[in-house]
């Protein structure tokens, strides 16, 4: 498992918390300003993947769940997969659920984690899922992810699934208790 | 009465015909401390016991002593040894033909007495400062005798008789051990009383002719061990009922030597013996060494006596060894020409020998020094210890067929499957190709292990085993899983129902990154359709992920997995042809499926063992 940006992700502001489509409006900014700027030809493979597959997510009929199970099956970068699944969070699709749950058990944790963040924004039962899912990691950052989650997806099962973390991640619990007693007053409400 | 006079009138008795009548119970009421009595004894004649280093050497025409320290013949006899000797701190006792036995002095080889024993054979002999105490078989007098010898002029001082056959005796201080029936009895040495009796779990013996569960008994340090064959028990935990056996192992050679109820001396059967390390494990394996004729295997075995590893291996230039014992830190050897060679017990290597003066059946080593004073050296690497084995199975000599089956049961234990390709190229012929009964009975041998699945486990091994297959990684709770090692014992069993569970594990993101490559290799182990199918989509989903290739060997195994089947050769040339291929996963790739799709190679790895040269002509 690789250490990520995601295990270092701070609860209280977390850009994840705040603008869950910024960063892929960014990709999909930055991409498509790139495509426009060098004609017909694309600034690199990778990024001409990334629209690819940004683009299919979008196109959400069957033809395209088919091709991008396809593409995950064949074996994909992971900066494509990141920008795959940062367009399912954006984009929400019922049926690309067994992709996003396949990509939940990707060896790399900046993977799971945003496969994660799609799979708990399905619905409210696949955010309980997700939470569990991300509680049972073993890396230290995808079980602060589900704390996160539970706040993004509040329910009582979801809470459940945090207390039994909070109660078994002893060193979780602390800085979250840390985290509380640094946060300047009224910042959640700001947020909100 | 004074103490004295009743202890004198106690021995009067019993030399005179106390204990002649009584007959020792096949199974008697187990009683008294056996245990603490034979501990408090060897203490005690621990203590007044002084090291006399001798080797007495058993040859054709007579005795030789010779001094293993200073490499002197300490003195020569005429006496012809016709069972196997015994000796105390003073006395050398020699059986010899039509059932006599001769005292010896030890220091100077004089014969002190000789006399005939009661009974027709004789079954064992063992011996303290004051009492030779014999079992003999004896048909007129029910099946056998236990016996009570003055050792300084032969007289008989007890006798008991028995409806049993009785194993080979040890003496501890001034106590007599016998094996007779699933008991052992302590017998007084001087009186020939029944002072403890210890049972050793199982039924009481019935029938007509009841042969004792345990053959002899000996002592180790401080601990008691009874046994026959290749089965023993640590006397502490006797009543438990069940022997410690080395049931992998059988066929090759005794542990305990079994006589049958009679000394025939030094047979041929003892150039194939098995010396183990009785002594309770706690690291799952044991020590043992093998000596077979003119070769000397040392290994380990696990719980079941399985051969796992070889330590080291040492040869004669072509006499036999009649005698072996291990002293410390050294395996002490005889050769038949009368050679006394030391070797370490760590590898192998020739520490001292004194040379031999005629042709040699057997020895009687006593008061061997422990140490020789050399540093203790290392065990050989793992590449030279293969060599060894190599070595040993190139060996045309058909003597040697035990110990090369033996190392072929080595080899195929080996967790790397090239060392074990090895064993398939002796079972296809591909070395030893001599038309000889010896080189065909190797080959079959081999073909055998190749047609069983590698390491087989038994029905509960396996079935435990799959239930620790189905765990998977829990953070919650706290469940991990040793990935790589169940991966080696599935491989063992040869159980492809866990084809699935391994795949699963090495899917699972929490499983270890160190236990990527045991998974993968694993797999390839079993070669089933559904493992190389784990296999590959474990390639395809990370063949983009340079995360997942530097974190782990796993993706290069793969590669190594795959490349030696055809029909995967499509998946790795996509894979070399993707543009998003890890660069140096690529190169890996490249390296071995060249542009026409051939692999380049198929089945050996870039730095092969020694053993992968066993097909090598100049060897």
């Amino acid at each position: 498992m690789h250490p990520t940006d995601m295990s270092r992700v701070t609860l209280w502001k977390s850009p994840l918390d705040r603008r869950p489509s910024r960063r892929v409006g960014w990709v999909l900014g930055t991409a498509l300003m790139l495509g426009v700027w060098s004609g017909t030809a694309s600034a690199s493979p990778m990024m001409d993947l990334q629209l690819e597959l940004i683009e299919l997510v979008e196109q959400d009929d069957e033809a395209s769940a088919t091709e991008l199970e396809t593409r995950v099956d064949d074996g994909l970068p992971p900066a494509a997969l990141s920008a795959m699944l940062d367009a399912c969070r954006e984009h929400p699709r019922q049926d690309l659920q067994p992709l996003i749950k396949d990509l939940a058990m990707h060896r790399a944790s900046a993977i799971r984690a945003r496969a994660l963040l799609a799979w708990a924004g399905l619905g409210p039962s696949q955010s309980v899922d997700a939470i569990a899912a991300a509680a049972d990691d073993a890396d230290p950052g995808i079980r602060r992810l589900a704390v996160a989650l539970d706040r993004l997806h509040p329910s009582d099962r979801a809470d459940a699934v945090v207390s039994e973390l909070l109660a078994q991640d002893e060193a979780l619990a602390e800085e979250l208790q840390e985290e509380e007693l640094e946060a300047p007053a009224g910042d959640e409400e700001s947020d909100s | 009465m004074s103490r004295g006079a009743l202890l004198g009138l106690v021995l009067a008795l019993g030399s005179s015909s106390g204990c002649a009548g009584r007959k020792l119970a096949v199974h008697g009421e187990p009683g008294g401390n056996l245990l603490a009595l034979a501990a408090k004894q060897g203490e005690r004649a621990d203590k007044q016991h002084k090291d006399r280093p001798l080797v007495v050497l058993i040859e054709d025409d007579g005795l030789r002593a010779v001094d293993p320290v200073t490499a002197t013949d300490r003195w020569r006899s005429s006496l012809r040894a016709q069972g196997h000797l015994a000796a105390n701190d003073e006395t050398v006792f020699v059986p010899l033909s039509e059932h006599r036995l001769a005292a010896i002095d030890r220091l100077t080889g004089v014969v002190q007495w000789k006399v005939e024993l009661p009974g027709e054979a004789l079954s064992g002999l063992a011996a303290n400062g004051a009492t030779v105490v014999a079992t003999v078989v004896d048909h007129r007098k029910g099946r056998s005798r236990a016996i009570g010898l003055s050792a300084l002029d032969g007289a008989v001082r007890w006798m008991r008789r028995t409806d049993a056959r009785l194993g080979s005796p040890a003496v501890v201080g001034s106590v007599a051990l016998v094996p007779i029936g699933n008991q052992v009895v302590a017998l007084g040495a001087r009186t020939g009383w029944e002072r403890a009796r210890l049972d050793l779990g199982g039924p009481a013996p019935q029938g007509e002719d009841i042969i004792p569960a345990v053959e002899r008994v000996a002592r180790r340090g401080e601990a008691l061990y009874a046994g026959t064959d290749r089965q023993w028990v640590d006397l502490r935990t006797a009543t438990s009922g069940r022997l410690d056996a080395l049931e992998e192992v059988q066929g090759y050679g005794d542990v305990f030597e079994a006589n049958e109820g009679l000394d025939a001396g030094h047979g041929d059967a003892e150039r194939l013996h098995l010396w183990v390390d009785l002594s309770p494990t706690t690291v799952g394996h044991r020590d043992a060494i093998f000596v077979c004729r003119r070769a000397v295997v040392a290994m380990r075995v696990d719980a079941h006596g399985t051969p796992h590893s070889a330590q080291w291996t040492y040869m004669s230039d072509g006499p036999e060894f009649v005698g072996a014992d291990v002293q410390g830190d050294r395996v002490v050897l005889v050769r038949e020409d009368g050679l006394l060679v030391q070797v370490s017990r760590v590898d192998g290597s020739e520490l001292d020998r004194i040379a031999g003066a005629g042709p040699t059946r057997g020895a009687l080593m006593l008061d061997m020094p422990r140490r020789l004073g050399a540093p203790s050296p290392a065990t050989p690497q793992r590449e030279l210890r293969l060599a060894m084995m190599r070595d040993l199975i190139l060996d045309p000599d058909p003597r040697l067929l035990p110990a090369q089956q033996l190392a072929v049961e080595i080899l195929w234990h080996d967790e790397d499957a090239s060392v074990r390709h090895a064993v398939e190229r002796i079972a296809h012929g591909d070395v030893r190709t001599e038309t000889t009964v010896a080189s065909a009975t190797l080959r079959a041998h081999a073909a055998e292990r190749l047609a069983e699945p590698w390491g087989a486990a038994t029905a509960d091994q396996v079935e435990a085993l799959r239930e620790e297959l189905r765990a998977r990684p829990s953070y919650l709770s706290d469940v991990r899983p040793p990935a790589a090692v169940l991966a080696r014992k599935a491989v063992a069993a040869g159980d492809e129902a866990m084809v699935g569970d391994l795949v699963a594990l090495l899917n699972h993101p929490s499983t270890d990154a160190s236990d990527l490559d045991p998974l993968v290799r694993a797999l390839g182990d079993l070669g089933t359709a559904e493992a190389l199918e784990g296999v590959a989509t474990f390639l395809r989903r990370y063949h983009a992920d340079e995360g997942v290739l530097y974190e782990s060997a796993a993706l290069t195994s793969a590669v190594d997995v795959l490349v030696a089947h055809a029909e995967q050769q499509a998946l790795l040339q996509r894979v070399l042809d993707d543009p998003f291929t890890a660069p140096a996963l690529r190169d890996y790739i490249g390296a071995r499926v060249p542009e026409d799709g051939t692999p380049v190679t198929p089945d050996v790895p870039e730095h092969p063992p020694e053993i992968a040269a066993l097909s090598t002509p100049s060897l």
